[in-house]
This record gives C-alpha cells, structure tokens and sequence, in this order.
C-alpha cells in the first residue's frame, strides 16, 4: 500500500516537471525577437567559434598496455637520437672553430707574401727598364750615324751640284763677249738693222728651205715683178739657207 | 659559316675558359692591360695573351674590371690596382704568352697558402645541420645512426606520415 502511494506521487511529480518546462519552452521560443522567418541554423560568421569546437578534448581510445609501452619506447629512443645528433653537431661546429683560429695568422703571411711578391715584380720592372733604356740608346746611336751619313753624302751632292753650276756660270760669262750690253748697244742696233736676219722662208717636207729675195730698204731699179707668189720658183728664188745664198750670191759677183 | 673557322670554336668553348690558370687572389680589384694590335717584333706576346687568355680571365675573375688599352701604347704592359690603393706595374715588353701568364698567375695570382686560407675559411662557414648540394652533407641520412631515405630502404607505416593513432582528430 505504501509502496503504491509512493508510485502514485512521484509520477505526479513528473507530470508536474515536465508540464512547467513545456510552458517555459514555448514561451521563449515565442516571444524573443522573432522575425517572420525562423534564423538559419548554424553560427554567423562574425562570432568566435562555437565552445564545442574550441574546447574539444581528444578521448583518445583505450590501448593495449604492451602498445603504450611501446609507443613510449619510441620516443625515448627518439628524444635521445636527437640529443646525440646536437652533440655531434655541436662538435662539429667546435672543430670548425678551430680550423678558422689560425685565419688571422695566415692573413698577415699572405700580405707579407704579396708585398714580397709585388717587390719581385718591381726589381724585375727596373732590370726590363734598365735594358731598355740600353737597347733604345744603342738604336738611337745608329740611328744618328745612319741621318749622319745621309747628311754628309747629301752634302757632297750638293757640292757636286754647286761646282757645276759655277763652272756653267764661268762658261757663260766667257760666252757673253758677243752679248749687247749697255756699251755697244747702238753699235749692235745698227748692226742689226743693217745686215737684220731673215726667218721668211718656206720649208718642205725633205726639209729644203726655200727663201725670198733678200728684202731692200730702198726701193732700187725695176720693182718686182710678182708680189703675190713670192715662192714661186720660177721667179728664181734661192734654195737653201740665208747664208748659202750670200754665199752664191757672192761667188757670182766675183765671177 | 666563318664563325667556325680557324682559332674561334676552341677559344668559345666552356671547357677552354675552364681552363684559365690565372685566379687573382681578393687584393685586386682593377686590372688593366695595354698592347698594340701591329706589334714591333718581339712584342707580340701581348696581343696574343689578350687574344687566348682574355676570356678565361673573365670567367675565372668575375668580380674583377678588366680593362683593355688597345694601340694607346707601344711597349705592352699590365696594371693591377688593389683594394689598398696600391698599383702594380707588369712590364710584358719581350715577353711571349706563356710567360705573361706566368708571372700574372705567380705575382696577383692566388698561392698555395690563400687557396688553403680559403678552404679553412669555408669550412669554418659551413653549418653542420644544413643540409643539400653546397653543404657538407646533402640528406639527413648521411648521419650515422639516422634511417636512411626511404628510397633506398622503405620506412615500417609507423614512420611514414600516413601512420595515424586517431584519424578523428582533425
């Protein structure tokens, strides 16, 4: 009986519960800002994520003790690789530390070489100068004799030149005794317009030189008796030259 | 075709720039060179360094100005002008190919102990836990006691990234 009344008044109890949280779930669905449209499901995008998603805890599955020992073995074994590996590296690092200390050392042996190198280079330098400078002043000799030698037979030339030129002036002056001058010009005026030399005559092929009478100064006697052929050798002109004419001309005076 | 005729293919080819033997050590910043293009006789051996080694100074001296005075002078020469502010004079009056060479490579050239200062230098430099083909090693597996790559020996599927304890995670 007493078990039966304690059914009874908790399942009323449950009934009341469950009457009250429907009422209260009605009212705020109802009554918060509801527009026309039931929102979209799901979070908008300005919002930080939801706590679900953010506070999430890995379960991770139940294991085998022997898989955990394992797995736990491995990463000791690979914790300590590593530890081994930055030892080994740091050894390394150490060692070649060491190899860059002498550095500086050899830097300074390296400049000492250079300056000896660079000094070498220099003596060399001068002994290249020196001999040049012996070279050029040897070729400079011989090339003074060489413009010496040209000089002096250029000279000789010259005088060569110079003794001929005054013998051909000497035998000038020594032909010059027939030349007019200011003394006899009158006489040699005279002379030439007397006896005035005659350059009219005609020539032929074979060379034959045909002349016209001697002209006259003065009209004298009979005139002639043809001007306009005066070559015509019918009229008896001379043959030969000037002086062959008077030539003949003489010989017939005289015979 | 002309291009391919005579000297031409020997002096372009990789091989022969690769084989310049004068490396100027890091003192010579400037290096000038006079010559004349019709020598007098005897001074030829100018003409003929800039001809054949010219190139191969290029290539070996990348950081070096090389200068060419060409038909400014009679009697060849050579000026180097270091980072000090010193200058070398070279007299090549007299001097064939070869022995212009020589005396570039033996005076500026670099010796045995800058080569070897250098090394040193680099090895100094040079990071142990870098890894590739300027490095000292090029993979992680070349370390002792480190799994080799997995093209030479394949990796248990625990290793690789597939391997998962949870594929619900993320």
């Amino acid at each position: 009986m007493l078990a039966n009344r304690l059914s009874l008044a908790s399942s009323t109890t449950r009934c009341v519960l469950l009457a009250t949280s429907q009422e209260a779930t009605t009212t705020t669905t109802q009554t918060r800002q509801m527009g026309r449209r039931q929102p979209k499901q799901g979070k908008p995008p300005i919002l930080p994520p939801s706590k679900k998603v953010l506070y999430h805890v890995v379960h991770a599955p139940w294991q085998k003790p022997e898989d955990v020992e394992e797995l736990l073995w491995r990463r000791h074994a690979y914790n300590n690789a590593v530890i081994s590996l930055r030892e080994v590296f740091r050894a390394e690092i150490a060692q070649n530390a060491s190899h860059g200390q002498g550095i500086e050392a050899m830097k300074e042996a390296e400049a000492v070489e250079l300056d000896e190198l660079i000094a070498s280079n220099e003596k060399r330098n001068e002994e290249k100068r020196a001999a040049r400078a012996a070279m050029e002043e040897e070729a400079a000799k011989e090339t003074k004799a060489v413009i010496l030698e040209e000089i002096r037979v250029e000279l000789e030339k010259r005088n060569v030149e110079k003794k001929a030129a005054e013998e051909e002036v000497r035998a000038a002056i020594s032909r010059s005794d027939g030349f007019v001058n200011r003394e006899n010009l009158e006489t040699k005026i005279l002379e030439a317009l007397e006896k005035p030399t005659i350059y009219d005559f005609a020539i032929d092929r074979a060379g034959n030189k045909y002349y016209v009478p001697e002209p006259v100064k003065y009209q004298e006697g009979t005139p002639t008796r043809q001007k306009g052929r005066l070559y015509d050798q019918t009229l008896g002109t001379q043959h030969g030259t000037m002086e062959e004419a008077h030539g003949r001309q003489q010989q017939q005076q005289s015979l | 075709m002309p291009f391919m005729h005579g000297s031409m293919p020997i002096r372009r080819t990789f091989f022969y720039l690769q084989q310049g033997k004068i490396k100027f050590r890091d003192n010579v910043n400037v290096f000038a060179m006079g010559f004349h293009k019709n020598p007098t006789e005897g001074r030829t051996g100018a003409r003929d360094f800039v001809y054949w080694h010219w190139a191969q100074l290029q290539y070996h001296n990348p950081k070096v100005q090389l200068v060419k005075h060409v038909d400014k002078v009679i009697t060849p020469f050579g000026r180097a002008y270091l980072n000090d502010g010193r200058e070398v004079l070279f007299d090549f009056d007299g001097l064939t190919r070869e022995e212009i060479e020589q005396t570039l490579a033996t005076t500026l050239g670099k010796t045995e102990l800058v080569k070897r200062r250098e090394h040193l230098e680099s090895i100094a430099k040079m990071n142990p836990a870098d890894f590739g083909s300027k490095n000292e090693r090029q993979c992680m597996c070349e370390v002792q006691g480190q799994h080799p790559c997995t093209g030479l020996l394949r990796a248990p599927s625990c290793m690789t990234g597939k391997s998962r304890w949870n594929h619900n995670l993320i």
